[in-house]
C-alpha cells in the first residue's frame, strides 16, 4: 500500500458538543478518509466512556470492522477469560460502513468467543452498522460488567449508558419496540434475548430487522456484561459522501454494475435477489452435499420441501434489503396455515434450514419459520442449535439418552426445546452449552459435528472438499464464510474446481480466506464477492481512504488480518491439533453422489499450511515480521 | 425414460420442475438440444452463442457436474438423474 493522493473524502463540518467535546458529522480529521476517527470505550464496572481516536498505523494495516477489532482483542489480551468481565464486546465498523459504496451496511461484532476459547467476529446487516458511522462511529469497545442490567444509548457521537431493567427479561421482539417507541424510527437496536442473558453459548445479538451477529456466542458476552442493548440514533443526513466525485463516480458505478449484471447478484433477476440464500438448498443436496440426521448421511429426501424455490412460492412476502444493497437476498416470509399459521417473520436463510431442517429431518419450511423466528426472539444462532438438537437426535436413536429423548423430525418437541433451550430449562440446559460440550457431557463426543467447539454448516465436508479443509482451519470454529469455496466448487467463481477433489483446495482456501478478511474489514456485504473482487475493494477503498491500494496490496492485508488472527488463537493456546474435524467426516463415507468420500484431512492440512507458511498451524515469527504484524 | 429436473428461474420458462425427455438423449448434448426444441427460451439462460454451456449453470448427471465429467459429450444412462441449475449463490450469516 502506497500513500499517494491526499485525502479524498467527506470529512465535513465539526460541530460543538454541549460538553464542548469536537463531535463529527461525517467524521474528525484525520490523514486517512473513510473513517469517522471516533472510538468509544465503555467500561460498564464503573460507567465511564472515554472517547479517542483511531490508530492511523492499525488502520492501515487492519483496515477496519474484523481487522482493527481483532487488534483491539489482541491488545486487549489474548488469554482473557472470554466468561469473564474482562473479555472484550467490540462493535466495529469500517472504512467504507454506512457510505455509498455498494453492500455497505455491514457491522462485525467482536470478541473472544465464549463457545470455542477463539477469537471470533460476526457481521451484521439491516442498517445499524450504517447508523453507527452516521452516529459518528468507528468503533464501540466494552469490557466489565454492570452492576444492573443496562443499555448504551448512541447519539451524536457520545455513548451513554442508561438502565435497562425494564426490558431485562424480554425478547429481542419486544426489546425493539420497547426502544422504537422511546426514541422514534430512526433507531438502530442491536439488542439480546433472553438466550444471551442466560449465557447460552451459542447466543446471538439481533437487530430491529432481525438480522444477526448469528455465530461466536455474542450475545453471550453481552449477557454476562448485563448489555442489553446498543441503541443508536442517526439519520442518513450524516451520512458521508465523497468529495471527490470524479474520482467516486466511475469507481461506484464499475462496483455496482458488476452487480447489477452479474447472473448470480442481479436484482430480481439473480438467484440470489430471487430466491434468497435458500436457493443452494437443491444444488448442494443434488451434489450430495446436505448432511441429513446429524449428518449420518449426505442427500436428503426433503431437500425440494424446504428450498428456496418451494419458500418462494409458498410462503415468500416481502424481499427485504440492507443499506446501499440492489440485491435484496432477504427472504421475508408468512406461515398461511397449520400449527404455526401466522408467523411472520424475516428470514428463512439456507443455513438453518439446514441446520433445523435437513439435519433434523423435518422437511415442513412452516415449522423452519417458527423455530428460526424463535431463534430471532430469543437471540440464538439458528445453525449451532439445529446441530445441537440434531445431535440429541442421534443420541436418543442410539438410546444414549433417558427418558423420551427427541426423535427425528419431531417438531412440536423441537419447538418446546429451543424454548427451553433459551431459558436453560431442562434438557436445555445441557444443550446450551452447545453442541461439543453437550455431546461430551451425554459421554458421546463422537456425534458433535464441531470444530473448535463450534458446529459445522450447510456444506457437507465429505462432498465439498473446500469446505472440509475450511471448516477444519477456519480461526473461528467450524465455518462455511471464512473462506467461500462453494463458489468455486459449486459455481466456477473464479474457477470451476471439483468438489470431491482435494488437491489444491488448500490453496484456494487461503485466496478466499484472505479476500474475505479483506471485505470484511471494509465491511462490505461478503455476497459482494460473487460479481466484485480484489480491483474493485481496492479501487473503492483507494477513493475513499484516500491511499492507493491495488488488488494485490488487498491479497496482502486480507493474509495479514487472517494471519493476525490466526496469532490471537496461538497465542490463547490454539496450533494445529485444535485444525481437525469430527471422526465421522475422516471415517464414514458420504452417500449418493459423495458415496466412498472422507476427508483427505492430513494431506490437506500440509498444503494448506504450506500454503500460509505456518508450522503445524502456528504463525511462525518470520511471519509475523513479513506481514508487520510483529516489528 | 430421463427426467430433467429444473430448478430456480428454469422451471418458469418451461412452465413444470421436470420435464420428461421424449428423445431418448443418449448425451448431455442431446439431452439439453430437445429441452431447447422444446422450450425455446431456455437457450439463452443455458447456452453461450457458441453452443457452450455458460458460466455459472450447473449441468449435474448423478449429482456430478458435467464440468468434471465430458462436458456435452457426457452419456446419459436410462437411470440417470440430469438435473439443471441457473447461476445460484448464497451462504448466510
Ligand atoms: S446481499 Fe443480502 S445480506 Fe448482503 S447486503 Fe444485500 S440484502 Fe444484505
Amino acid at each position: 500500500m502506497v500513500h499517494t493522493s491526499p485525502r479524498i473524502t467527506s470529512m465535513i463540518r465539526l460541530r460543538t458538543h454541549d460538553d464542548g467535546f469536537w463531535v463529527p458529522e461525517g467524521g474528525m480529521d484525520m490523514a486517512l478518509g473513510g473513517y469517522a476517527n471516533r472510538v468509544a470505550r465503555v467500561d460498564l464496572t464503573s460507567g465511564t466512556v472515554t472517547y479517542e481516536e483511531i490508530n492511523e498505523q492499525d488502520a492501515r494495516l487492519y483496515i477496519g470492522a474484523r481487522g482493527l477489532g481483532v487488534k483491539y482483542l489482541l491488545d486487549n489480551g489474548a488469554t482473557v477469560d472470554p466468561d469473564g468481565p474482562d473479555n472484550m464486546l467490540a462493535f466495529m465498523n469500517g472504512p467504507l460502513t454506512g457510505s455509498e459504496a455498494t453492500m455497505s451496511g455491514r457491522m462485525a461484532i467482536v470478541t473472544k468467543s465464549p463457545l470455542t476459547g477463539t477469537v471470533s467476529d460476526s457481521h451484521i446487516g439491516g442498517w445499524s452498522a450504517a447508523r453507527m458511522r452516521w452516529a459518528g462511529f468507528d468503533a464501540l469497545l466494552f469490557t466489565g460488567r454492570a452492576e444492573s442490567p443496562v443499555y448504551a444509548y448512541v447519539e451524536d457521537g457520545k455513548v451513554e449508558l442508561r438502565p435497562a431493567t425494564d426490558v431485562w427479561g424480554k425478547g429481542v421482539h419486544d426489546t425493539v419496540p420497547h426502544f422504537q417507541d422511546r426514541y422514534g424510527d430512526d433507531v438502530s437496536v442491536m439488542a439480546i434475548g433472553q438466550a444471551g442473558e442466560n449465557r447460552v453459548r451459542f447466543a446471538s445479538i439481533i437487530n430491529e430487522h432481525d438480522r444477526a451477529a448469528g455465530r461466536g456466542g455474542m450475545g453471550a458476552v453481552a449477557g454476562g456484561k448485563n448489555l442489553k442493548a446498543v441503541v443508536i440514533k442517526a439519520s442518513d443526513d450524516t451520512m458521508p459522501k465523497v468529495e471527490d466525485r470524479d474520482a467516486w463516480r466511475p469507481v461506484h458505478q464499475r462496483a455496482l454494475g458488476v452487480i447489477l449484471d452479474s447472473e448470480v447478484t442481479a436484482p430480481k433477476a439473480g438467484g440470489l435477489s430471487l430466491y434468497g440464500t435458500n436457493v443452494l438448498m437443491n444444488p448442494v443436496n443434488a451434489l450430495g452435499g446436505i448432511g441429513t440426521r446429524n449428518s449420518q448421511t449426505t442427500q436428503f429426501d426433503g431437500a425440494e420441501k424446504i428450498s428456496g424455490e418451494t419458500v418462494r412460492e409458498t410462503m415468500l412476502v416481502g424481499d427485504p434489503t440492507c443499506h446501499a444493497c440492489p440485491v435484496a437476498c432477504k427472504i421475508e416470509v408468512e406461515v398461511k396455515d397449520g400449527p404455526h399459521a401466522g408467523v411472520h417473520m424475516e428470514s428463512l436463510e439456507y443455513e438453518p434450514a439446514w441446520s433445523l431442517g435437513a439435519n433434523c429431518d423435518v422437511d415442513d419450511p412452516r415449522v423452519l419459520a417458527k423455530l428460526i423466528d424463535q431463534c430471532n426472539d430469543y437471540g440464538m444462532d439458528a445453525i449451532e442449535i439445529g446441530n445441537a438438537i440434531s445431535m440429541y437426535m442421534e443420541a436418543t436413536q442410539n438410546e444414549y439418552v433417558t427418558g423420551g429423548g427427541i426423535v427425528w423430525g419431531d417438531t412440536d418437541t423441537m419447538v418446546a426445546t429451543v424454548d427451553q433451550i433459551a431459558l436453560r430449562e431442562g434438557v436445555g440446559d445441557l444443550l446450551a452449552d452447545g453442541t461439543a460440550r453437550a455431546a461430551e457431557q451425554i459421554g458421546h463426543p463422537e456425534l458433535a459435528m464441531t470444530v473448535k467447539g463450534q458446529a459445522v454448516a450447510a456444506y457437507d465436508p465429505r462432498a465439498m472438499k473446500g469446505e472440509a479443509i475450511g471448516y477444519a482451519t477456519s480461526n473461528r470454529g467450524a465455518c462455511h464464510l471464512r473462506g467461500y469455496t462453494p463458489a468455486s466448487e459449486l459455481l466456477g467463481i473464479p474457477v470451476k474446481t471439483d468438489p470431491l477433489e482435494w488437491k489444491g483446495k488448500g490453496e484456494l482456501l487461503k485466496i478466499f480466506q484472505d479476500l474475505h478478511s479483506f471485505s470484511d474489514s471494509l465491511d462490505l456485504c461478503k455476497f459482494s464477492a460473487f460479481a466484485q473482487g480484489a480491483e474493485e475493494y481496492a479501487s473503492q477503498y483507494s477513493v475513499i481512504v484516500g491511499e492507493e491500494m491495488t488488488a494485490d496490496d488487498v491479497m496482502v492485508a486480507g493474509e495479514r488480518i487472517y494471519n493476525l488472527e490466526r496469532h490471537f488463537n496461538n497465542l490463547a493456546g490454539f496450533d494445529g491439533k485444535d485444525d481437525t474435524l469430527p471422526k465421522r467426516y475422516l471415517e464414514e463415507p458420504g452417500t449418493g453422489p459423495a458415496a466412498g468420500s472422507v476427508v483427505e484431512l492430513d494431506e490437506m492440512k500440509a498444503e494448506y499450511y504450506a500454503a500460509r507458511g505456518w508450522d503445524d498451524g502456528v504463525v511462525p515469527e518470520s511471519k509475523l515480521r513479513e506481514l508487520q504484524i510483529v516489528q | 425414460m430421463i427426467e430433467a429436473k429444473l430448478y430456480a428461474t428454469l422451471r418458469a420458462i418451461a412452465g413444470s420442475k421436470t420435464v420428461t425427455l421424449e428423445r431418448q438423449p443418449d448425451t448431455v448434448g442431446a439431452a439439453l438440444e430437445e429441452l431447447i426444441d422444446r422450450f425455446p427460451d431456455l437457450r439463452a439462460g443455458l447456452l453461450s452463442e457458441e453452443g457452450t454451456v455458460r458460466p455459472f449453470v450447473a449441468v449435474m448427471v448423478d449429482g456430478r457436474d458435467i464440468r468434471h465429467l465430458d462436458g456435452l459429450d457426457t452419456p446419459l444412462e436410462g437411470d440417470a438423474t440430469l438435473d439443471i441449475f441457473p447461476p445460484v449463490a448464497g451462504g448466510s450469516r
